[in-house]
């Protein structure tokens, strides 16, 4: 008797071990062994880390890193935490490059990645053509250089859209002249207002509002890297563009506070308080305003729609996301970081586990069509057909600059400090004055 | 023997001040002289970021708003920080009740961080609904007022609330004035039968004057620098009407990738905080 318990206790302390061992193979200081021969460096912002202010997703990652550790025994990672200043973070980068430190894996914004593009390896032989031919047209897109290679993995992506009140707007406007109408028509029998957007200074103002022009057919800089938007047709379709936020602020249905509107988000508070019945959002905040509202309440009231444009038949919206990059030259460390990024993010189930914990939009198109919870979720049907009409920022360096302007000329249209024809003008006085002194 | 030691004890902090204050002083000029950009490893030397950032009208516009919202904020920290200070000091003397908690009040403004400052008074002065001045003016007046998202207000609204933030620490630098200045002189007045308003106006002014420098200077400055409660207030906007210098850098560098030109701006701040300092001690130290 007393052998079958100390071999029982002995059996259970190695088990025991075992599982510390194992669940210590997963920290937020390093994954895998510590004696493994190949070593990478990897860098995420704290909502894509293990260092993870939600438990759920790092309880998701915690799994996957887990899943890789035991099937690459000789490969340790060694994670680095970014701070929540996206922008501040990439030039981090940037200057880790410059440096010859980056580390080998890292997270990219997709509206920075044509700066890294030169600075990170192809990754051509760890894609099939069936895999690369499965991601969104523009991720696919984004991810090639100009000779055709492989530069980063679009792992996430996010949309832009009309969100409106079901219950107070039947259908949906398609075009600017219905949306007036129709916020008019709201407003009048209800103490709210009518349409709310990003009009101050922030990257969201340039993201929400190009849509309506690219949807008209406008170019905002051509291959050369040139801006354009001045030229043509692109002038009367950018004058277009402030003719109608002026309109929309002239009639009332859209108050000029919205020049205080500096992202998407800050829209959340008049949405909660039943404050506004149309604005354009970001997929993401579907999971936001049903986790503050409740989904019940915020499935009854809110729907989604594709932002209208000029002409009911023009469809276009904003598309970013977030990519990873391999930075390093060692064949046997670049293999293994594919790995490790197929497992936690980049693979099919990786990205399936991913964007479900997380609320972001899958890249694969697969994933939306295999997996129950995008297939049965009543929103990601939209969202998929919004996202087919997506374009991604020019990837120029005159575009920064180009944006501010932008975000500058509506401020001063919505003001009444400028006609639309002076804002497009004193616009592209400033961005043409910049891009010379580039050039 | 002991220039030795002295040596021996200084050169260590000398080295970090060298590697660490004037090393990325020196690195802001180099910069500043050169066309570098953050996604670029190439520059190359000469002034043409000098002569982009000086014959650029955006900048002269931003720094008027600049000093104006500079200034503003330095006579009205000043002035109301001198007001509570005064008060508190001469409630402490009346033995009244409660001073030290008027204090504590005014200094949690101080402790709170520059960006839930922004979003305080962004939930205080805004349009919206939950606007909570807004929603008093609408009761009395039916009507709102576009605190922020009025080019011609918005900066008012970020000077009030740079005040409000300001104000605690100018009165804990005048309270402590004050506490230094002699009670004989006061009594010594009251003897000679000098008015309140006299002693204020010919003891405690005179008597504060350094303390007043440098709290001039070092508002200045901290208000120069300030860029956090501005980026969550408004975020430079509408349109520039906000953008001051130091916001406009962190946008130059680091929304334009332009070091070359952010250097310039980092540059000509340095000069303007030195300008100000000496002029400063000219007008209020030197003429005692």
């Amino acid at each position: 008797m007393r052998k079958i318990i100390i071999i029982t206790l002995s059996l259970m302390l190695m088990f025991s071990i075992g599982v510390y061992a194992q669940e210590n193979l997963v920290t937020s200081e390093q994954i895998g062994d510590s004696e493994a021969e190949i070593e990478l460096s990897w860098a995420a912002l704290p909502y894509y880390s293990l260092s993870n202010p939600y438990e759920d997703r790092e309880n998701v990652l915690k799994d996957s890193a887990l899943r890789f550790a035991k099937r690459n025994p000789n490969v340790r990672i060694n994670p680095q935490v970014l701070t929540g200043d996206i922008s501040g973070q990439m030039l981090k980068l940037l200057q880790q490059e410059s440096a010859g430190n980056i580390p080998d894996v890292a997270q990219i914004d997709s509206f920075y990645l044509p700066i890294f593009k030169d600075k990170l390896e192809p990754l051509n032989e760890f894609l099939t053509e069936e895999e690369i031919d499965d991601l969104v047209p523009f991720a696919k897109e984004g991810m090639l250089d100009k000779d055709g290679n492989v530069k980063a993995l679009w792992f996430t992506t996010d949309a832009r859209m009309l969100y409106y009140r079901k219950d107070l707007i039947d259908t949906p406007p398609s075009n600017w002249d219905e949306l007036i109408e129709v916020a008019k028509e709201v407003t009048a029998n209800n103490n709210m207002e009518g349409f709310l957007f990003s009009a101050g200074r922030g990257e969201a103002t340039t993201i929400s509002n190009l849509p309506y022009f690219w949807a008209q057919g406008g170019k905002l800089i051509n291959e050369n890297g040139k801006p354009v938007f001045n030229e043509g047709d692109n002038r009367d379709y950018m004058i277009n563009v402030f003719e109608y936020i002026k309109r929309l602020v002239d009639s009332g249905v859209t108050p000029r506070r919205v020049t205080n509107i500096t992202l998407e988000a800050d829209i959340n508070g008049d949405v909660i308080g039943n404050n506004v019945a149309m604005f354009i959002g970001g997929n993401w905040q579907i999971n936001q305003l049903a986790e503050n509202m409740g989904r019940e309440e915020f499935n009854k009231k809110w729907d989604i729609a594709p932002i209208p444009h000029i002409n009911s038949d023009l469809e276009a919206t904003a598309v970013g996301g977030w990519t990873w990059g391999i930075t390093t030259e060692d064949p046997e460390k670049k293999a293994a970081a594919m790995r490790f990024l197929d497992e936690m993010y980049f693979g099919k189930e990786g990205m399936k586990e991913w964007t479900k914990v997380g609320g972001y939009l899958p890249t694969r198109n697969s994933i939306y069509n295999e997996y129950t919870y995008y297939s049965d979720n009543p929103w990601m049907d939209k969202i998929q057909a919004i996202m087919e009409n997506g374009h991604v920022r020019p990837g120029y360096p005159i575009y920064t600059n180009l944006s501010t302007e932008f975000q500058v000329a509506l401020a001063d249209v919505i003001d009444g400090n400028k006609t639309p024809e002076e804002a497009v003008d004193s616009m592209w006085n400033n961005v043409m004055a910049e891009y010379e002194e580039m050039n | 023997m002991k220039e030795r030691n002295f040596y021996k004890y200084i050169t260590p902090l000398l080295l970090m001040l060298i590697l660490f204050y004037l090393f990325p002083i020196v690195e802001v000029f180099r910069y500043s002289l050169t066309n570098i950009r953050l996604d670029k490893e190439i520059y190359s030397y000469g002034v043409s970021a000098y002569q982009y950032v000086l014959s650029n009208p955006n900048f002269w516009e931003m720094l008027k708003i600049t000093i104006i919202f500079v200034f503003s904020s330095m006579f009205l920290q000043l002035f109301f920080g001198l007001i509570i200070a005064t008060l508190i000091d001469e409630g402490e003397r009346r033995n009244l009740k409660g001073t030290l908690v008027v204090r504590l009040i005014v200094l949690m403004a101080w402790v709170i961080p520059g960006v839930i400052i922004g979003v305080i008074w962004n939930l205080f002065l805004s349009e919206a609904n939950y606007g909570i001045l807004n929603y008093f003016i609408q009761l009395v007046f039916n009507t709102k007022i576009s605190f922020l998202s009025s080019q011609d207000l918005a900066l008012y609204s970020v000077i009030i609330a740079n005040v409000w933030r300001g104000t605690a620490f100018s009165m804990i630098i005048l309270y402590g004035g004050l506490k230094q200045i002699s009670e004989e002189l006061y009594e010594a007045a009251s003897i000679d039968g000098a008015s309140t308003l006299d002693k204020f106006f010919k003891i405690t002014i005179p008597q504060l004057k350094p303390v007043i420098f440098i709290n001039m200077v070092l508002i200045t400055i901290y208000t120069f620098n300030t860029f956090d409660m501005i980026m969550a207030l408004t975020g430079g906007g509408p349109g520039r009407s906000t953008e001051v210098i130091s916001l406009n850098i962190y946008n130059t560098v680091f929304g334009h990738l332009e070091l070359g030109r952010g250097s310039v701006l980092a540059v000509i701040l340095f000069f303007i905080n030195l300008s100000i300092t000496l002029f400063y001690y000219n007008f209020v130290i030197s003429e005692e």
